[in-house]
């Protein structure tokens, strides 16, 4: 079964074409990379995905519903879009519950703790947000994510603002969810935490897919880095499954 | 229910203490201000007539009258003409002094949170708490949780809402508390009883429920149009003065909220009084009824419109 499946899906904003004409499957159970240049269309993506954004044509089908799917559904996805923001005059902990409350189908409080666990927050879950640096802030947007136990997680550049302790942290995660059969749909500049993390990457470049794969096929005899730069710089033309 | 208790959880905010006693505090001073009118109303209207009552004019201050029956029917006449007032002015007075006592200052209270003061802390409310999802960069996450747009933004009025009953309690309260301060300062004349207390105030408090709800539809509805804090503020307060307003034109009044919000509240025609801060200057007579149904259809066109609205647009 397919996590995601995105058909012909494009977006226009005043005439400008942000995504154009995707066709992308996650399949369940998979960690899946978006990768691409700032303005790529990555987070639009993302954002149609999640039913935040209207596509201009085209469907997406997620966990078997085409967007925007019912709250039973919903409940079962976890994200974060961009920068995460919180209530400031709220302790962390509040700010969880608020967004339990929120959702369709309220779990119980363990919830909370067990998030705030999971990003190492724990002994800071009682201050107020205002006084968390960035890095603290994209942790607590992770326990967001993590809130319901989803078996979809859309992360759009979770990495940000995130110390290399943060960074190794988030990769034990991700890689422990995998291995627990949750979806990962990520996007994030960070190639190197890509390739350990990921099963399958695919590249944005003006609103398109210009290549998708397995990394060792996206890669082919370079480093990821070489071919995410060749790839973005000129338009695609060769690869695994270059369209 | 859970949606509910999520947003009224994100109005515990230091925001809603300071609208409160910024309120308290123009409810004070209006009334504090107002404290020698009625004194002086007091005065004009139940010792001065009491007095002529019990010590009618002799017949020398009647015109240089000779004693006799002429000048007993004209003492009768006066005496007459005195109870009369004192009967219809008495309960005025007793209303406006009933103000300043802790049951009749609920009246007072609801004029305050039903007249400008409260349409810009409501629309200032407004602003934070649902154009503030977007300026604050918080709606993402809010409808990444809930997607059906309607709903949130129902959660949203209903909040807003409450919000608004809780200021007016909380006027009320701290009326009722300062009332009492200025009554030891100045001390009052007479001292209304509670029940007649009651009677002005209750009404008045159970009218500014549609008001508070008819204010509230409106923040959200320019917080669902704008979708940032300030320019829900300046749109939602902005449709309240322009309605005040309009409400001056003969061709127009009777179609305003402005007109509407006096009709329903009975406020007095005059720009400031003891319980209100509202213009009243449209020509025709107040009709509490097409106030109601003024206010309800408002209230509801205003959330019809922002639902639909809110389902059509990016959260960016």
């Amino acid at each position: 079964m397919d996590a995601i499946r995105c058909e012909h899906l494009s977006k226009t904003r005043r005439g400008r074409s942000i995504v154009d004409e995707v066709d992308l499957v996650v399949p369940a159970g998979s960690a899946f990379a978006l990768l691409g240049p700032n303005g790529a269309g990555k987070t639009t993506l993302m954002k149609m995905i999640l039913g935040l954004t209207r596509p201009t044509s085209g469907q997406v089908v997620v966990l078997g519903e085409r967007v925007p799917v019912s709250p039973a559904t919903l409940a079962c996805i976890g994200a974060i879009i961009e920068e995460p923001f919180f209530y400031p005059w709220m302790t962390a902990r509040r700010n969880l519950d608020v967004v339990l409350h929120e959702g369709a189908r309220a779990r119980s409080s363990s919830a909370i703790e067990s998030a705030l666990e999971q990003v190492e927050l724990t002994e800071t879950g009682g201050q107020r947000v205002k006084t968390f640096s960035q890095g603290m802030r994209q942790r607590l947007g992770l326990a967001t994510a993590l809130l319901r136990s989803p078996s979809l997680l859309v992360l759009d550049e979770p990495a940000n603002g995130l110390d290399p302790i943060g960074i190794a942290a988030l990769r034990r995660m991700l890689l422990q969810l995998r291995e627990g059969g949750t979806t990962i749909l990520v996007s994030s500049h960070q190639l190197h935490e890509i390739e350990q993390t990921c099963d399958r990457i695919a590249i944005m470049r003006d609103g398109r897919v210009v290549l998708e794969g397995t990394p060792s096929d996206v890669r082919g005899y370079s480093s990821l880095e070489e071919r995410f730069l060749a790839t973005v710089a000129k338009a695609a033309g060769s690869g695994p499954t270059a369209r | 229910m859970d949606l509910l208790r999520a947003e009224i959880a994100k109005l515990r905010r230091p925001l809603v203490f300071w609208a409160l006693l910024g309120l308290v505090l123009v409810g004070a001073s209006v009334g504090a201000a107002y404290l020698e009118t009625a004194k002086l109303q007091y005065r004009n209207a139940i010792v001065a007539p009491t007095q002529a009552i019990q010590h009618p004019a002799p017949c020398k201050a009647l015109g240089g009258l000779p004693p006799g029956p002429k000048c007993e029917a004209v003492r009768a006449r006066d005496v007459e003409l005195a109870r009369q007032f004192l009967r219809e002015t008495t309960n005025d007075s007793l209303r406006a002094l009933s103000h300043l006592e802790p049951l009749g200052s609920g009246g007072f209270a609801a004029g305050i949170v039903t007249s400008t003061f409260g349409a810009l802390v409501i629309m200032l409310l407004a602003g934070a708490h649902i154009g503030g999802e977007w300026t604050g960069h918080t709606a993402k996450t809010l409808f990444v949780q809930e997607n059906r747009r309607g709903r949130v933004i129902l959660a949203k009025f209903g909040s807003l809402w409450i919000a608004g009953v809780a200021l007016l309690v909380g006027t009320w309260a701290g009326m009722a508390i300062t009332g009492q301060l200025v009554a030891r300062i100045f001390p009052i004349p007479l001292h209304p009883s509670p029940a007649l207390q009651w009677a002005y105030s209750w009404p008045q408090l159970a009218r500014a429920l549609l008001v508070i709800g008819a204010f509230a539809a409106v923040g959200t509805f320019s917080a669902s149009i704008v979708r940032n804090t300030l320019g829900t503020f300046f749109l939602g307060f902005g449709i309240i003065v322009a309605s005040m307003v309009l409400s001056a034109f003969d061709a127009l009044f009777a179609w305003t909220p402005g007109y509407w919000v006096a009709s329903w509240m009975g406020f007095e025609r005059t720009l400031l009084s003891l319980d209100h801060i509202w213009p009243d200057v449209f020509g025709g007579p107040q009709n509490p009824a097409v106030g109601a149904v003024g206010l309800s259809l408002l209230l509801i066109a205003c959330l019809a419109a922002s639902v639909s609205w809110i389902r059509r647009v990016d959260v960016a």
